[in-house]
């Protein structure tokens, strides 16, 4: 019998394509969290509990602020399942040192899905990195707080000058061999510390295709061009500070950076250069965090102008 | 080997091509449907009345136009009706229905049997050019990729030509039709390419075909060799390798200009079951009446095959059963590009290259764009589908025009890459269309 099409079966119609790939925009989430377990056990293994402490409360700070503005102002179902929120609340506690007041910790976290997220239009809408602008925040209005970095290992609270901050007083060379800078055994914030966590975590990211190549590549590029005409050992300085936390996971946000591979590497390259501008002949010893901040606000005008390259050539005008 | 491929964007689906191997001859129907307009340009106007008996491969309407196609009776019997008739879109078209008698159908089956039979064995007529020319275009053969673009006109191009593309590429996840038939008449098809070449004083043709084909591509290569001016180059497997200008780029590194059409940059680009319809054509006489589907998807393993099927069958006499209790989207082609029909009643055309059934195919909740760029790298045109849906939904018509939507080949990759699941392409569609509108 040949079949037949009867009201009874529920037959769908739509527009092609009719087939989609499996991966949503949670689990490109759910890579990223995944790709940043080595950094957070890092924090955990170097700086104890109160690492653990800070984690907990940036996440539960960005997910509560965003379930309360999402349900209780806007009226709108959560989604929170999305894990952009749980993400942002994850990345903010690495940019912290491990020291900070938990209660600042919850104002960082405020203000970065509050403000620099939601009162943006929410997720997909936002100019800057949610978590940067909270760590920038936080830097600006408790300098002090956020300057004092414990030693790793450290249970009795001393504490130690990053690399960044020796090398802006003078003298870099031989303050922490670069074993310890590689492992993360050295003073910083609780996610930029240990080198290898964040390079496994970008090899991750890069084999599961979440991000690409060329944000980071052309950071390090940028970065390491100022150095060589500084005459400051680039090498080092790739591995200090917060350049490989936020050559991987902060500047390839997808939110608020370019779109097209030129537009990436020009918005990469900028990125480096300001930070080593910074870190050699600016008022602060790291300034990776401006960099991106200011980048991420001249993304729209990089997708502008540094369109993808058409495959049909425009016919010749006659 | 790495093979060679378009150079921009393209994604990779999964092929699910699990149909059985072989070509089957579906029974003809006692009752065709043949619509007028089977493709691009004027409808054919038909030459016979109610009541009318006509015979298998009789011309029914002829072309009025040269941008028209002629059509064929796919069985002998007598004319029912001049009618509009439903279309799988639900729309209402003029076809001509044609009743079969049962001493004509068993006639017809007999007849179409020894055919097939001896199809191998029959000869390749030395002809000239211009019988090549008014032997296609008498027997109504369009472009059988899908665009139905009627053949006759692009064997005689304006342009200065050099280069012939055969596209075996297939690159619609699911179908099976063009590499059953590349693997079944590898010798007709290199036949037909050389009729087309003739045609066309073109003196290289080059058959493309994904590297997921071997069977079929090693199957024209060793015909090939024997055949001046004809190689098989295998390309990678990527959709949409099989897109005209992805293709052209892909075997000759050409560019087809934005609003051009491919004779600009010197190329002639056909379908390998037009090449095997021009051989049937020429040799054979033979009108387009019949055509290789495939039927695939989610439906019984044993079901899933490549049938020869007469112009004109009702989708409701070829053999599969819907899956129960489901959610269930029957589409016309892949599930790339093709649509959806809303019937079973609607016939096989000489456009139809399968029907896919899909179940679960029940689109996803939309999120906000993240601006992830997928869409950016997934487009094969180097366009920003992600502004071009924005423009679209905005209805900003001069904004996404100024971004090339004119340049979108409606392939489905951006919405097929979107981990947001937004309907980026029924955007763009929406956009393109109002743009070409004004």
């Amino acid at each position: 019998m040949p079949p037949t099409l009867t009201m009874d079966k529920k037959m769908i119609f739509s527009p092609a394509p009719h087939v989609h790939r499996r991966r949503t925009t949670g689990h490109a989430m759910l890579h990223v969290l995944i790709a940043l377990v080595p950094a957070v056990a890092c924090a955990i293994f170097y700086f104890g509990w109160h690492a653990a402490a800070v984690m907990a409360v940036a996440v539960a700070a960005c997910l509560a602020t965003e379930w309360l503005i999402t349900t209780r102002l806007l009226k709108q179902k959560s989604h929170l399942a999305d894990c952009s929120a749980l993400l942002t609340g994850v990345l903010l506690a690495l940019n912290l040192p491990a020291s900070l007041p938990l209660w600042m910790v919850a104002v960082g976290a405020i203000v970065a899905i509050g403000i620099a997220k939601m009162a943006f239009g929410g997720l997909g809408c936002n100019i800057f990195n949610p978590a940067l602008v909270g760590r920038v925040f936080l830097l600006i209005s408790f300098p002090v707080a956020m300057t004092t970095w414990p030693l790793p290992g450290a249970p009795d609270g001393a504490t130690g000058a990053t690399f960044l901050t020796l090398a802006k007083n003078g003298s870099p060379e031989f303050a922490y061999n670069v074993g310890d800078m590689l492992a993360g055994n050295i003073p910083g914030s609780m996610g930029e510390v240990s080198a290898l966590a964040l390079i496994a975590g970008g090899i991750y990211l890069l084999a599961m295709k979440v991000i690409r190549i060329w944000i980071p590549l052309s950071i390090i590029a940028g970065l390491t061009a100022v150095d060589l005409l500084a005459g400051f050992p680039p090498g080092l300085d790739i591995i200090s500070g917060g350049l490989l936390l936020g050559a991987i996971f902060m500047a390839t946000d997808y939110v608020t950076s370019p779109m097209t591979t030129r537009a990436m590497i020009a918005y990469g390259l900028a990125i480096g250069i300001i930070t080593a501008v910074i870190r050699r002949w600016g008022a602060y010893p790291e300034g990776m965090s401006f960099a991106i901040l200011i980048m991420n606000g001249v993304t729209p005008l990089l997708d502008r102008y540094l369109r993808p390259r058409r495959l049909a050539p425009k016919p010749a005008r006659t | 080997m790495i093979h060679s491929t378009f150079s921009k964007g393209g994604i990779h689906p999964a092929a699910c091509k699990t149909t059985l191997s072989g070509i089957e001859a579906l029974p003809l129907p006692r009752r065709a449907v043949v619509p007028l307009q089977q493709h691009i340009g004027a409808p054919a106007r038909p030459i016979v009345a109610k009541g009318d008996s006509v015979r298998r491969g009789q011309l029914i309407a002829e072309a009025p136009y040269a941008m028209s196609a002629a059509v064929h009776a796919p069985v002998s019997g007598t004319v029912a009706a001049l009618e509009d008739a439903l279309m799988p879109d639900g729309r209402r078209r003029p076809c001509i229905v044609i009743t079969a008698d049962e001493a004509t159908h068993d006639a017809d089956e007999t007849e179409r049997m020894r055919y097939w039979l001896a199809i191998d064995s029959m000869a390749t007529p030395d002809v000239d050019a211009d019988t090549i020319k008014r032997r296609v275009a008498r027997a109504g053969i369009v472009g059988m990729g899908g665009a139905t673009f009627p053949s006759a006109i692009k064997l005689a191009p304006r342009d200065k030509v050099d280069l012939l593309i055969i596209n075996g590429c297939e690159c619609e996840p699911f179908l099976t039709c063009d590499d059953a038939l590349m693997r079944a008449y590898p010798a007709k098809i290199i036949a037909g390419v050389q009729m087309m070449m003739k045609a066309t004083a073109i003196d290289r043709a080059v058959i493309a075909i994904e590297d997921n084909k071997p069977e079929a591509a090693a199957a024209l290569a060793a015909h090939a060799v024997s055949a001046a001016g004809v190689e098989v180059k295998i390309l990678r497997t990527k959709y949409p390798q099989g897109g005209e200008r992805q293709l052209i780029d892909a075997v000759s590194g050409r560019k087809v200009p934005s609003g051009a059409i491919p004779s600009a940059v010197g190329v002639i680009v056909h379908n390998v079951a037009t090449a095997f319809a021009v051989w049937q054509a020429v040799s054979t006489d033979m009108p387009l009446i019949e055509r290789v589907i495939s039927i695939s998807g989610d439906i019984p393993a044993d079901q899933r095959r490549n049938y020869r099927a007469a112009i004109g069958t009702p989708f409701a006499e070829i053999p599969f059963t819907l899956p129960p209790d489901a959610d269930t989207k029957i589409i016309l082609g892949g599930p790339m590009m093709g649509k959806c029909t809303v019937t079973l009643d609607a016939p096989v055309t000489k456009g139809t290259s399968g029907i896919t059934v899909l179940t679960d195919a029940r689109r996803q909740p939309l999120m906000p764009c993240i601006r992830c760029g997928a869409c950016v790298d997934a487009c094969p045109m180097g366009l920003e589908p992600y502004l071009l849906e924005t423009y679209g939904r905005l209805r900003r018509w001069d904004d996404a025009r100024a971004a090339d939507v004119a340049d979108c080949i409606e392939c489905g990759s951006c919405s097929w890459s979107c981990p947001s699941r937004r309907p980026l392409l029924d955007y763009i569609r929406r956009a393109k269309n109002r743009c070409r509108q004004r």
